[in-house]
């Protein structure tokens, strides 16, 4: 048994409402206050050995956040997630845990894609008609910030799927999600004629996409 | 309303100054609590989080079976936009009850410049501003804290005032509205109870006589039960006094985000222009033994990264040397860092401090607080020049390369000479850090940091006219030009502030008026410049023709009755003017707790005495 492990987790109430910073202040507290023997960096300022798969943007749920936690000495993945639930506060739970084989790639790099459940408070008429429209762009434009730079910014091209599911009045999305490529949800939400205020948006998979296109869960990519 | 919140939440900034469900929060059942208080703080969230005697008395409360206490911050600008949009009132954090329906509403004053925004929170929750306008529902409005020792600007917005040491009070005003809510006490009977509260200060029972110049004539009580003069409450024994064994970790970060042990409480060193080495007297001290299981027993419950050995001079707690050599110890074997806030001005702490900081030294900050001997010798600044030196060639010898030195200006007495005593002593800081440092690696920066002297109530210097706005620039000016020096920095504080600051320390009930009028005029969050509207400040003050200048830059006569006179810190007038007078002739006085008494009386005024652990005294 190697010494990292793999933990998915959900992020609920009032979880959602804190950066991804302070998620990893969160986590590493946890862990702490769990006993369990995470691994140091050396150097001046030791930080934990901690690896998040993708930052998720403030006001979203989540039942698909993976961190890789590094272990001084083996710990069997059941063990660290009982360890961990019995301390995390409201709002975050580990849902499932695997203990990783020598040199697995680092989760950021691998994850390509993200799912998301966009849940309308009321009902919005037309909204079928306005998906229909996204899709048939070939460009949809938003400006992104950064510091002192603005730039344009072609999300349709990050937009794998986009339906509308009446019964569940919500809309679900594919797309783009990553280092290389990222889209926000609340990105395209203006789009929809929606503001953030309208919907709740729950991330329900981070996947990475193989060469062949096929879809693996961050643990199925462990095997393969 | 709690759609509402979830609909308002992704809207703003930070939203997690308003979700409460932190680690170690108190949820308790709230129909079935006789008593409920909430703790308000009137600054935003990452600041109140960080208030030690926030966390103290929501432990102590929390404690009861019979009563609950909760958290409430002001909210930022883009949520009160938000709640009057929505109609939302003030809530509360853990419960989301509206403030209105709690039993007691307590404001802690932390500072003068929170003031506009304690009026703020009882508008934003719907209370009363006044406290006259209150009705039998609405709930008690208390506060306490450093700025109680004179909450008179403050006296017709509050039910009562609690001086001193809360945890000693704390549980006496619970039992007492518990159980005059229980008898049906109408608001008036509750408060002449409470008034007759060793501590407590019921404003309302008290009528102050002016004489047409403007000054206190007298203050009248109004009822027979009540004293004469408050006395503050203190804790004779901190080391038995309740201490949380869980802190609230909260998700955002905030200011002291980590575990905090109070090492002791007072001060007897005797700065002149220092309100709290006054106000917290005498000193006491917890053992080693507790300090080291508080902090064990907190690091388990929050998992926090570093303990903070808190105190007002943590250097100099009887015991500093095992209490650090053990912490650090404990701590580095379980990866924790230990902090100590405060640094005094010898070399002694800078050993400390590195035995604390083994890594990562980058700054460290020292407070002269006056440029020359004859000057630190007036506000009884013990501090030698060569002490600095000491002190600054240990930190540069050690790895140190960032030195910040703290000065006020416009102290009694100062000339220019003091000024220049600044200049000369950042020169040879850092004419020092260059003659350590290695040629080749970090060079030396010293980091002059100016703030203006305001003088404060209970304090020797509580008689001192407020230096004029615009010699206090002057002389900002005249360090600036000379400290234009590479490897020297100059930061000084802004002037408006610190006059408004001098305005309210001493100011009386007068004011009131004045805070109500600004608030309406859009004043809140003074402490921040982003939103500190001085013009606003000054409209107030010229619509109720009340000038300022009376309150900021007047010389308070020897013989003049204080607006604060009836609130007594137990450290005696007689000796503050004595020490007026000493500080004239440019001579110190011993800190007591290395010599003998200095006749300050709070001790024998109180009963108490300075509670020290022992070991080898680290003072000089």
């Amino acid at each position: 048994m190697a010494d990292s492990i793999r933990m998915r987790f959900c992020v609920g109430e009032p979880g959602r409402f804190i950066s991804h910073l302070d998620v990893l202040r969160m986590v590493e507290r946890s862990v702490r206050r769990a006993g369990l023997p995470i691994e140091y960096s050396e150097g001046f300022n030791p930080i934990p050995k901690m690896a998040f798969a993708s930052a998720l943007p403030v006001g979203i749920t989540s039942e698909a956040e993976y961190v890789d936690l590094k272990m001084k000495t083996a710990v069997e993945s059941g063990e660290a997630t009982a360890a961990l639930n019995s301390v995390l506060p409201q709002g975050f739970q580990i849902l499932e845990a695997v203990n990783l084989p020598e040199r697995s790639e680092a989760l950021m790099s691998i994850i390509t894609t993200a799912q998301y459940q966009i849940k309308l408070l009321q009902a919005v008429p037309g909204l079928e008609t306005r998906i229909t429209e996204i899709l048939d762009q070939k460009e949809i434009s938003i400006l992104v910030k950064r510091k002192n730079k603005t730039r344009e910014k072609n999300i349709r091209e990050l937009i794998d799927r986009l339906t509308y599911d009446d019964a569940a009045n919500s809309i679900f999305l594919q797309c783009a999600c990553g280092l290389k490529q990222n889209l926000r949800p609340m990105d395209l939400l203006p789009f929809l004629g929606l503001s953030i205020g309208d919907v709740l948006i729950h991330r329900t998979a981070l996947l990475v996409k193989t060469a062949e296109g096929a879809l693996l869960t961050p643990f199925e990519a462990v095997k393969g | 309303m709690k759609q509402k919140l979830q609909r308002i939440l992704p809207e703003v900034t930070k939203p997690a100054r308003y979700t409460n469900g932190e680690l170690n929060t108190c949820h308790k059942d709230w129909d079935s609590v006789a008593v409920k208080m909430a703790l308000a703080f009137p600054d935003v969230y990452e600041i109140g989080m960080g208030n030690l005697g926030f966390k103290i008395l929501y432990h102590i409360i929390n404690q009861r079976d019979d009563a609950l206490a909760e958290r409430v911050f002001m909210p930022w600008v883009d949520f009160q936009q938000w709640m009057l949009e929505e109609a939302l009132p003030l809530t509360a954090l853990e419960s989301g009850q509206p403030l209105k329906k709690f039993d007691i509403v307590g404001f802690t004053l932390q500072y003068e410049l929170s003031y506009s925004n304690i009026i703020k929170m009882l508008d934003l929750a719907g209370i009363p501003r006044w406290a006259q306008d209150r009705e039998e529902a609405d709930p008690i409005v208390i506060a306490g804290g450093p700025c109680a020792y004179n909450p008179e600007p403050l006296a017709d917005f509050l039910d009562c005032v609690v001086l001193g040491d809360g945890e000693e009070v704390i549980g006496e005003l619970l039992d007492i509205i518990k159980d005059c809510k229980a008898q049906k006490l109408t608001r008036q009977e509750t408060l002449l109870r409470l008034a007759q509260v060793p501590g407590v200060y019921v404003p309302s029972f008290y009528q102050v006589e002016y004489y047409p110049s403007g000054e206190v004539k007298a203050v009248h009580k109004l009822h027979d039960q009540i004293p004469d003069k408050i006395q503050k409450r203190v804790v004779v024994d901190l080391d038995q006094a309740p201490y949380p064994d869980q802190m609230v970790v909260p998700f955002l970060q905030t200011v002291h985000d980590r575990v905090m042990v109070e090492v002791m409480r007072g001060c007897t060193r005797g700065c002149r222009f220092c309100q709290a080495g006054m106000v917290y007297r005498p000193v006491r001290e917890r053992s080693v033994e507790t300090l080291k299981r508080q902090a064990r027993e907190l690091l388990d419950s929050t998992g926090y990264e570093e303990v903070s050995l808190t105190s007002l001079s943590t250097g100099d707690y009887s015991c500093v040397q095992q209490l650090v050599t053990d912490m650090v110890q404990e701590c580095s074997a379980r990866g924790v860092s230990v902090a100590l806030p405060s640094l005094r001005v010898d070399s002694f702490s800078v050993k400390l401090a590195e035995e604390i900081q083994k890594f990562k030294k980058t700054g460290l900050t020292f407070a002269p607080e006056a440029g020359t001997q004859r000057l630190r010798d007036v506000i009884n600044k013990n501090v030698q020049e060569n002490d600095l030196y000491e002190a600054v060639r240990g930190a540069f010898s050690a790895g140190w390369f960032q030195i910040k030195l703290y000065f006020m200006i416009g102290l009694p007495t100062e000339t220019e000479a003091d000024l220049d005593g600044i200049v000369t002593l950042a020169k040879n800081v850092l004419n020092i850090g260059r003659e350590i440092l290695p040629k080749d690696g970090k060079k030396p920066t010293v980091t002059v940091s100016v703030s203006s002297f305001v003088p404060k109530t209970c304090t020797p210097f509580q008689w001192e006219a407020f230096n004029r706005q615009e010699v206090l620039l002057e002389k900002q000016a005249y360090l600036r030009k000379h400290l234009r020096h590479p490897g020297l920095k100059f930061q000084a504080h802004d002037v408006q502030t610190s006059y408004l600051e001098a305005v309210f320390s001493r100011g009386d009930r007068r004011l009131g008026q004045v805070l109500a009028k600004a608030v309406d005029l859009g004043c809140q969050f003074d402490g921040w410049t982003e939103h500190f509207k001085y013009d606003a400040w000054m409209q107030a003050f010229a619509e109720l023709g009340i000038d300022s200048e009376f309150y900021a830059y007047r010389e308070r006569k020897a013989e003049e009755v204080f607006p604060w006179e009836h609130l007594d810190s137990g450290v005696s007038r007689r000796f503050l003017w004595y020490e007026r007078q000493k500080a004239y002739q440019g001579l110190t006085t011993d800190d007591c707790r290395f010599t003998s008494c200095t006749g300050c009386r709070v001790c024998q005024e109180l009963g108490v005495e300075n509670r020290l652990q022992g070991g080898e005294s680290s003072g000089r």
